[in-house]
Formats: structure tokens, C-alpha cells, sequence
């Protein structure tokens, strides 16, 4: 099976657990997310976290090595890229890592910062929540068993 | 908006329907008495409290805005200061990735903010 690919449904999974513990936390509106238990929650979303990180770290190297070796292969499923979703997940996720870095780094010591970071943070999930929906709209026909045609945009 | 194109995303979308109206229906049938104060998420928490009277300094001088608890020694680290246990070691493992992984990010996210149109260009052109 194909790196990137794999990478994908990793990341989604990832991403799903960060989302799903991170609005569990922002409060008793989606408290029920996780039958408020706050404390698992954190724990899950800081597990969850640093893997994160890990496969973000794995993706640029991935891409760097690509670039510097003029590797001009098209991979449509790797989750960094210069132009639309793929470049909204960049973005979107160096402001979470920056932020999300910040509010496990200083939230005992810098109260002010925690507080600034936090709101983006929060903010921030709510817009990538959103879009993520819409590409899995948008891309509704990999959900798709393969019948006929088992090629994908490739 | 139904076209026979989208029926898979309906079809996801309706199973996750049918979870969260379990896991709500799970969650009124034992109402928890100890969230009934939390109606605002923790970021709308800390900025009314913090951020209402901060200043741009304040952001970059720790301990300028500590809380009370911070103050009376009742914060979160007050108490269990031989910090042993799985969990501690868990959190400082995740933590040195962190830190070592963040600046390792920042440098590569720069080269490729840098690099990445060109290939980009070359490869429409072909
Ligand atoms: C897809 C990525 C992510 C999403 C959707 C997300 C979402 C959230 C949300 C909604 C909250 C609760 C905010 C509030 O209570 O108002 C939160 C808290 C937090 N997030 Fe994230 N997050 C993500 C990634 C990260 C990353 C990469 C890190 C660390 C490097 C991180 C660290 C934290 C920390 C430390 C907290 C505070 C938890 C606490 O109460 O101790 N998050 N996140
Ligand atoms: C059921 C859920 C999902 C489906 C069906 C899906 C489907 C796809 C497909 C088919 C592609 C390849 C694009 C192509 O062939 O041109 C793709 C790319 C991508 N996916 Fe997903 N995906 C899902 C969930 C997610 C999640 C949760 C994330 C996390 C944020 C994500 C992030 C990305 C990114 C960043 C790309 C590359 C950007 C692009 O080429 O547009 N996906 N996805």
C-alpha cells in the first residue's frame, strides 16, 4: 500500500481524536462529546498531540526529501501541499501545533498567553471542523466501494 | 443536493447522526451535576478573566497575571512536588518530543514555504 495513503487515514484518525477530545474540553455546550470527563479528555488530547506532531514532523521531512531529490511524482493523498485543502491543513495545523505548544508550555506560568493562545486554538477547531466536513463532501467518492472502476484520481 | 453522486457522504453523515443521538440520549439519562457551572469553553473562561486586562507585555512576562490559585500556593503543582508515576513520566516524554520536534517543524515549514511553488509551476507546465 502506498505511503501516503496510509498516512491519510493516520492522520484523519488523528485528527478525529484531537478534534473530538479538544471540544470535549472547550466546555459544557459539547461536554457530552465525552460524557464530561474533562480529565480524560486532556490526557487523550495530549497523547494524541504528540503524534500529531510526530506525523507533521514525518510529512515535511517526506515532502523535503521529495523536493530536494526533484521527485516530480504527483501524490494526491499526502496531507501538506502548496495549493488548496492541502495548503489550508498546512496552515491550519502549524497555528495548531504553535498554539497548541504554547498552552501545554506556559499554562501554569503565563496566564495571559495561555489565555490568547487558547481562544485561537479554540477558534481555530471550530473552522477546521467545518472544513473538514466540506472535503469529505467534496471527495465523497472515495467513500465509495470499488465496483467498476477501482482507480482513483491518482 | 441529493444526486446519486453524494450518497455515500449522506449515508456517513447519517451513521454519525445516529451516534451523537445515542451519546446524548446516554448523557441525560445521567446528568452530571458537577458541569452545570462550565456554560462558557475554557478559552472564553481565561479571556474574560485574563485576557480583559492584559496588556501586549503581559504576553511575553510570565508571572505578571497569575492567578489566584497560582498565588496561594493552591495551583496545579501545589502539593505533589515528588512527582513520580506513569503519568508524569508520560507527560515528560511528550513534552521533550515537543520541544524537540517544534523548531525541527518551524525550519522545515519555512523551506518548503519557500521551495514549494516552483516545482508546483514545472509540474503544470508538463
Ligand atoms: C487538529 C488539531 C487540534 C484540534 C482540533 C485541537 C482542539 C482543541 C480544543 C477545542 C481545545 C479546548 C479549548 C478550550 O478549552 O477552549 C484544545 C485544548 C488544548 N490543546 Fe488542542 N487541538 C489540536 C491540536 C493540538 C496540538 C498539536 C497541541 C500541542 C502541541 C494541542 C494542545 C492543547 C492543549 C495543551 C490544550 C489545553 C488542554 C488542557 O486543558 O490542559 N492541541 N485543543
Ligand atoms: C471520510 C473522510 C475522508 C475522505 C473520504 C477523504 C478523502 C480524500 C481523498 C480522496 C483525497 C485525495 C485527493 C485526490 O485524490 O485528489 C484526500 C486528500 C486529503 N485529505 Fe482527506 N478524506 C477524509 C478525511 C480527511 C481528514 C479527517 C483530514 C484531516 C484534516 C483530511 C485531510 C486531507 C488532506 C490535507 C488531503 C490532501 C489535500 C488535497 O489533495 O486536497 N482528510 N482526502
Amino acid at each position: 500500500m502506498k505511503f501516503d495513503f496510509i498516512l491519510h487515514w493516520l492522520w484523519a484518525l488523528v485528527f478525529s481524536i484531537l478534534a473530538l477530545s479538544g471540544i470535549a474540553m472547550a466546555g459544557a455546550k459539547y461536554g457530552w462529546v465525552m460524557q464530561y470527563d474533562i480529565a480524560t479528555a486532556d490526557i487523550v488530547h495530549r497523547l494524541a498531540a504528540a503524534i500529531y506532531v510526530l506525523l507533521t514532523l514525518i510529512v515535511i521531512i517526506y515532502e523535503m526529501i521529495r523536493i530536494l531529490r526533484r521527485d516530480q511524482t504527483r501524490k494526491p493523498w499526502i496531507v501538506f501541499g502548496p495549493s488548496g485543502y492541502g495548503l489550508f491543513t498546512f496552515i491550519t495545523t502549524l497555528i495548531f501545533i504553535i498554539t497548541g505548544a504554547v498552552i501545554w508550555l506556559f499554562m501554569d506560568s503565563n496566564h495571559a498567553a495561555t489565555a490568547f493562545t487558547l481562544w485561537i486554538h479554540e477558534k481555530l477547531t471550530y473552522l477546521a471542523a467545518a472544513s473538514v466536513i466540506w472535503h469529505i463532501y467534496m471527495k465523497t467518492h472515495a467513500l465509495k466501494w470499488p465496483k467498476k472502476k477501482a482507480r482513483r484520481g491518482r | 443536493m441529493f444526486n446519486k453522486q453524494k450518497r455515500p457522504f449522506w449515508q456517513l453523515s447519517s451513521v454519525f447522526a445516529v451516534i451523537v443521538v445515542l451519546v446524548l440520549a446516554l448523557s441525560w439519562s445521567n446528568p452530571s451535576e458537577k458541569v452545570s457551572q462550565m456554560d462558557a469553553s475554557m478559552a472564553d473562561m481565561m479571556s474574560q478573566e485574563l485576557l480583559g486586562s492584559a496588556t501586549v507585555p503581559d504576553l511575553f512576562n510570565p508571572g505578571t497575571m497569575d492567578s489566584p490559585e497560582a498565588l496561594s500556593g493552591n495551583g496545579e503543582h501545589a502539593g505533589h512536588h515528588q512527582q513520580a508515576g506513569k503519568l508524569y513520566a508520560i507527560h515528560l516524554i511528550t513534552t521533550a518530543l515537543l520541544v524537540f520536534a517544534l523548531p525541527v517543524i518551524l525550519a522545515g515549514a519555512l523551506f518548503l514555504a519557500i521551495v514549494w511553488p516552483k516545482p508546483v509551476k514545472r509540474r503544470n507546465s508538463k
